[in-house]
């Protein structure tokens, strides 16, 4: 009779003829990882002072932004109060204040043409020209050489 | 006995519980999808009122540009300034209410009811004051810092400064409270000047408070460009001052003005309009009595007649002036030529239209030159028919006067003429001297350059760069020329003749003349016969038209006097002689420096040195210097005490200059009237009273000259000796 074998039943059939007992063989537990704790922590405080660093260069960097932000505003007031000053000296010292000033308080008077005296001091067009060296008859041929060759 | 419910009745409950758990989800799911992207609530999606909700856009406003003059310096410039508002709401109690209006009414100087008024509003938002500057923001600032006050607010704006003040203030324009342009070069360039606003979109949290880093853009704003003006900010102020001086002696009804133009390039140096207006409070007018015109007239056209630019915007008869188009024509086609004569009795006929000569006795016989400088009427109406009317209108075209000069200027107006179709001889004949058509000065000033200059006629121009806020250029305006009018031969020939004109019919100098400087010019006196028409009034244009130097012309001036109403009203009398103040002024600045004839320098005033306190030898020793030898000495003292004429005072060197010695000798005359007399009769009658002549204007030695005004005036008490300054000019149509 044809029997169907089935390791899950060999218990069924202890009785089989021939049949070689397994062999155990010892597999050797292999020894499980060890994490020293030390890296562990390691590991942490790096992770750690990375997001601690992230975080402090958002808030820095939000700080620096924020006093860009009020010093441009301060320069901008600034500008703006030199603009105003500087409007204010204009109008003080004008063509028409100052000769309004020194006219009623000093006395003064503007210039007369006879008060004026023109000097030329320019030394008119002059033109120069190179004297030419007279040249030797070896230094004549050397020209002449150089010229064919260029 | 029950049966436990088995593992495929669990299933199916599993699945039942899970079918009604996922219907309801997708319920819910799809309620959500339609809420987000499809429910409305009053035409508003959800999404958009979220999105209006979360996001915050605040404009970031741009700086408008600079207007610079042609040396760079600012005449006008923008800075910040603030709104000083009250949230009413905010506002505590009575106290805190009566400190802030005590506090802002010292501020401010705002009355301190009226600010009681605004704290007691219902509203949440009361503006109390614009255009704070910084001193008093800073005040409010340390007020409401040390009294913990947050019922004030204040917001940034912007202010326009003009630091020049009225200088060129039709030109330069002013700007609105919304810092838009609204005349001048700030109006026509508003669009380079503006610049565009910038963003700063970003999300905002429940609180109001922005959430910066992931959501927000900014979109820098774009700074407007600046303008440098080819105005020189000098050259203005001397323009300026004399016709300050002209509304106070000649008191024009509608205004004067004058023009600097450089004749080559078109580029205007100095443009005055008198009365004029503060720039920085545009909307305080010159009183009544300063302008009379504007009495009677309501706010708008009191300010029209103000701000309006008499150089581009109002149209004059030119007058005689105009025959500078006429006569070059005339060369340039070859009807007339410097050897043709002309016979003026004082008028002419043109089909029964009689037109007068300014002259009525005539002028007799006169060529081509001499009828410019007599200025004569009949001559020129005989000028203008040689030309006929499809030339004449030809020239009148290439000269530009049919159209505008498109100068960067806005509210530039057309000029009234004649069609050359409907040109009678009547009408060519009086358009032929420069009555008849109204043009602008602009236009009249631009041809004469084109006249003097070559023949090219150019584009004027205010404006000579664009620059960014980097200082970069961005744009140049190079001149324009749009065509050639006359030849160069022709342009000389019009230098020549109206170098005489200058020079006046005996050479001796007219009104314009200035010693020392060739200077070619024509002066003219237009009748306003559309006034005349109205009111049946005589009224006149007075104005003078020239160039520097004569060998080579560069820079050209236009002065204008619009209905004088002191007598007056000669072109060569109102005119001329603000022509001769202003450039005896500007051509030193301009580098045109004098060169004197012998006859000139005969006739320079030389400023007296100062004698008093020195030994008597050493005075006259520093006068010999001066070239002062006609000295007298009075007293017996070794020292000077005294002089006459007084330290400073501008004579001729032949003059006689008293020495006093002795305080005792010094005796006081009385000035006499010299007003009417020539020079020679006015040197005379003074010193047969002890006194010296001090001549104004040494320019002008035409025997036709008769004084016209005196320093000090006739009846003052003055020590012998004492040099009287008297000004000379010819009253009439010449020069």
């Amino acid at each position: 009779m044809a029997i169907r074998t089935n390791l899950a039943y060999e218990n069924a059939y202890p009785n089989r003829v021939g049949q070689a007992r397994p062999s155990i063989r010892k597999v050797e537990k292999k020894e499980s990882l060890r994490v020293k704790p030390f890296s562990w922590v390691f590991v942490v405080f790096i992770i750690s002072s990375l997001l601690a660093l992230s975080v402090f260069s958002m808030v820095r960097l939000n700080e620096i932004t924020s006093q860009i932000s009020s010093l441009e505003k301060q320069y901008k007031i600034q500008k703006s109060d030199q603009i105003r000053l500087n409007s204010e000296l204009e109008s003080k010292i004008s063509y028409s204040s100052i000769e309004d000033y020194a006219t009623k308080n000093w006395g003064m008077k503007k210039q007369s043409s006879s008060q004026v005296n023109y000097i030329n001091i320019s030394k008119g067009n002059s033109i120069e020209v190179a004297n030419e060296q007279e040249k030797s008859f070896l230094d004549e041929l050397f020209d002449g050489i150089k010229h064919i060759f260029s | 006995m029950v049966k436990a419910p088995s593992k495929k009745m669990k299933f199916k409950l599993n699945i039942v519980i899970l079918g009604l758990l996922a219907v309801g989800f997708f319920i819910l799911i799809g309620r959500v999808i339609y809420i987000a992207c499809f429910a409305e609530v009053d035409g508003i999606k959800y999404s958009v009122k979220a999105y209006n909700q979360q996001l915050s856009a605040d404009t970031v406003s741009a700086n408008r540009g600079t207007i610079y003059d042609r040396n760079m310096t600012p005449i006008a410039q923008s800075a910040t300034v603030w709104t000083v508002s009250l949230a009413p709401n905010q506002i505590k109690d009575e106290s805190q209410l009566n400190k802030i209006a005590s506090a802002l009414s010292e501020i401010l100087g705002i009355d301190r009811d009226k600010i009681i008024e605004k704290c007691k509003s219902k509203t949440q938002y009361e503006i109390v004051k614009k255009k704070v500057e910084k001193p008093q923001r800073d005040q409010i600032l340390d007020f409401v810092n040390s009294n913990r006050i947050a019922g004030i607010h204040m917001v940034e704006d912007t202010k326009r400064y003009y630091p020049m003040g009225s200088m060129a203030a039709q030109t330069i324009g002013f700007v609105g409270s919304d810092n838009q342009g609204l005349l001048g070069v700030e109006l026509s360039y508003n669009s380079e000047l503006s610049g565009i606003a910038g963003k700063v979109t970003g999300v905002q949290d429940a609180k109001g408070g922005s959430m910066p880093y992931e959501y927000e853009y900014y979109y820098p704003a774009q700074d407007g460009n600046s303008l440098v003006m080819s105005i020189d900010s000098t050259l203005q102020h001397y323009c300026d001052k004399a016709l300050e001086e002209v509304m106070h002696v000649r008191r024009p009804a509608n205004r004067c003005m004058a023009i600097m133009m450089n004749v080559n390039t078109g580029e205007i140096l100095a443009l005055s309009v008198k009365p004029d207006f503060d720039l920085n409070d545009p909307y305080t007018l010159p009183s009544v009595a300063e302008y009379p015109a504007i009495e009677g007239k309501s706010d708008g056209d009191a300010r029209t007649a103000v701000w309006t630019n008499k150089a581009v915007s109002e149209i004059y008869e030119p007058g005689s002036v105009f025959k500078v188009v006429t006569g070059s024509a005339a060369l340039e086609e070859g009807t007339m030529t410097l050897n043709n004569n002309f016979h003026c009795n004082g008028s002419c006929v043109v089909d029964d239209t009689t037109f007068h000569c300014w002259r009525r006795s005539g002028h007799g016989s006169q060529t081509f030159t001499q009828a410019y400088i007599n200025s004569c009427n009949p001559a020129f109406v005989q000028i203008g028919s040689s030309l006929g009317p499809e030339l004449f209108f030809r020239y009148f075209s290439m000269y530009g006067m049919t159209e505008r000069t498109q100068i960067d200027l806005p509210g530039e107006t057309d000029s009234i003429y004649v069609r050359e179709k409907d040109l009678t001889p009547v009408s060519l004949a009086s358009e032929s001297f420069g009555q008849t058509e109204s043009i602008t000065a602009m236009q009249m000033l631009t041809a004469f350059c084109a006249v003097v200059n070559g023949g090219y006629l150019n584009t004027p121009h205010v404006v000579n760069q664009i620059i960014d806020s980097n200082g970069n250029i961005l744009k140049t305006k190079s001149s324009n020329t749009k065509r050639q009018v006359i030849s160069d031969t022709t342009s000389k020939t019009m230098v020549e003749v109206l170098e005489a004109v200058v020079k006046g019919i005996d050479g001796a100098g007219t009104n314009a003349s200035v010693p020392g400087y060739r200077i070619v010019g024509k002066s003219g006196t237009g009748q306003k016969l559309k006034y005349k028409q109205q009111t049946g009034l005589d009224t006149y244009v007075g104005s003078f038209i020239g160039a520097i130097p004569a060998d080579n012309p560069q820079y050209a001036l236009m002065v204008l006097v619009d209905t004088p109403t002191d007598g007056t009203y000669y072109g060569g009398t109102v005119a001329s002689p603000v022509f001769a103040q202003i450039m005896s002024e500007a051509a030193p600045y301009l580098g045109i420096l004098p060169e004197y004839t012998a006859q000139e320098l005969s006739h320079l005033t030389i400023a007296v040195p100062a004698c008093e306190g020195l030994l008597v030898e050493e005075a006259k020793n520093k006068l010999a210097k001066a070239n002062f030898t006609n000295v007298e000495v009075i007293g017996s003292g070794d020292t000077v005490l005294s002089q006459a004429p007084k330290t400073g005072s501008n004579i001729n060197s032949s003059t006689r200059i008293i020495l006093y010695t002795d305080n005792k000798e010094q005796k006081n005359v009385i000035v006499p009237n010299v007003i009417g007399l020539s020079q020679a009769a006015a040197n005379l009658t003074l010193a047969n009273s002890g006194l010296s002549l001090a001549i104004d204007n040494s320019g002008v030695q035409s025997q036709k000259a008769r004084a016209t005004a005196q320093s000090p005036e006739a009846g003052a008490s003055v020590p012998r000796g004492t040099a009287i300054s008297v000004q000379f000019l010819t009253n009439d149509e010449t020069g």
